[in-house]
């Protein structure tokens, strides 16, 4: 039992104060009407009279939608502008001779052999601490391919997409180390003089 | 009015932000240097080539802390190669293609002509794959015109991109165990084309001479 329930008095005050009281329907009315006045929306307002807090909101959101076009449209345009030479996604068609001289039609897409191809390193390294893949595949940047320790910590591997074509790489072993790759072939670069690691990459 | 005007401007903002997907690592190197980097990425992009390389070859430059002199020259040199592989592998190279293109020319011996001969035997076809092993076989010591004949002969009898490319790493893995280029892609040819299909004129002495047999049939 509560102290409420105990004491009478404090009982008939809660009484009295649980009460609700009788309704102001003038004062319903005035809330009911500024309520229905804030929640008009821009299609039950007449035409061209807008608060100017809506008018704020309905800017704020037209740019969102136009930023987002904007870019929408500014990554298509510079897919447009920087692969010009691109050839778009259609099928082709080309002969091949056989030694019968018998033409044998060859469809082929061209859009697929183009596709970049997973394509995975692996470095074997005890002592690093951390190891990325370089190359011309990934404009020569360390943090685009970091590479991923074994459990048992001493192979590092990484996967990543790369165009089909002959490609120059290293690794960057702890920010800093610039790294050949021990089972690959090796060439100089004719540009800046510094030996890379090769691989070729080809659809099957 | 002001509408479009706005419109327009965020336009123009969206297409800045998206090409600035390829920034280049510029930060750290002289102003005027930097100017002429991305003078000729814009130009490259101007002519329609695909500029990956071009900024790949200066991020490998800042990377390995070249001089800038040397970087803007090999930018240079990457969008020059650029240019001639797309006009040797016209009318319709991917951007794959040119890339590819460019980087075989950069092999000593690997001339348009060659890149021409490949483009003639696969004309609507990518050539990257094909490409980049004919300038592997190049740089591994083969000579230019037997591999250029090589790899147009492959193609010609159907070779996937997976066979091409195992030639040409076989015969590079020959070569750095001390091998002959040539011999290496005697043997290696010799396996190769007793896949494609088999060769009833050819004799064991003259595996490279593979144009002297067909394709295989079905």
């Amino acid at each position: 039992m509560t102290d409420a329930e105990r004491d009478p008095v404090l009982r008939r005050a809660l009484e009295e104060l649980r009460r609700v009281p009788p309704a102001d329907i003038d004062a319903m009315r005035r809330v009911v009407a500024a309520a229905a006045a804030a929640r008009v929306t821009p299609f039950d307002s007449e035409p061209g009279v807008l608060s100017p807090r809506r008018g704020r909101s309905i800017r704020l959101w037209m740019a969102v939608g136009v930023a987002a076009a904007s870019a929408f449209v500014g990554f298509a345009l510079r897919g447009v502008w920087s692969a010009r030479a691109r050839v778009a996604p259609t099928f082709v068609s080309s002969t091949v001779v056989d030694s019968t001289n018998t033409p044998l039609r060859q469809v082929v897409s061209a859009e697929p052999d183009a596709a970049p191809i997973p394509t995975q390193f692996v470095f074997n390294s005890r002592r690093a601490h951390r190891i990325s893949v370089v190359g011309d595949f990934n404009s020569w940047n360390p943090s685009n391919a970091p590479m991923l320790r074994s459990p048992d910590g001493e192979l590092w591997s990484v996967t990543i997409p790369i165009a089909p074509g002959r490609h120059m790489y290293a690794f960057m072993v702890d920010d800093s180390l610039f790294t050949l790759d021990p089972t690959a072939p090796n060439a100089r670069d004719p540009d800046l003089g510094t030996k890379g690691s090769i691989i070729i990459v080809g659809r099957p | 009015m002001r509408r479009v005007n706005l419109i327009l401007c965020l336009l123009m903002v969206g297409a800045r932000v998206a090409s600035a997907q390829d920034s280049l690592p510029l930060a750290n190197i002289d102003r005027e240097i930097a100017s002429r980097l991305m003078g000729i990425v814009d130009s490259a992009r101007a002519r329609g080539l695909p500029t990956t390389p071009i900024v790949a070859k200066i991020s490998q430059g800042v990377l390995l802390h070249a001089a800038t002199d040397r970087i803007v020259a090999a930018a240079q040199n990457v969008a020059t190669r650029l240019d001639d592989a797309r006009s040797a592998l016209a009318p319709k190279p991917t951007a794959a293609d040119i890339t590819a293109g460019g980087d075989a020319l950069s092999v000593t011996g690997v001339t348009k002509a060659a890149l021409q001969a490949v483009r003639s035997t696969s004309p609507n076809r990518p050539v990257a794959v094909p490409i980049a092993v004919l300038a592997q076989l190049v740089a591994s010591g083969v000579p230019a015109p037997r591999a250029t004949e090589i790899v147009t002969q492959l193609l010609k009898r159907g070779a996937s991109n997976r066979q091409l490319v195992a030639l040409g790493n076989d015969v590079n893995s020959d070569v750095g165990r001390g091998a002959g280029a040539n011999s290496s892609l005697d043997v290696r040819l010799r396996g190769l084309t007793a896949v494609l299909a088999p060769i009833p004129q050819a004799t064991a002495g003259q595996p490279a001479d593979i144009s002297a047999s067909g394709p295989k049939k079905p």
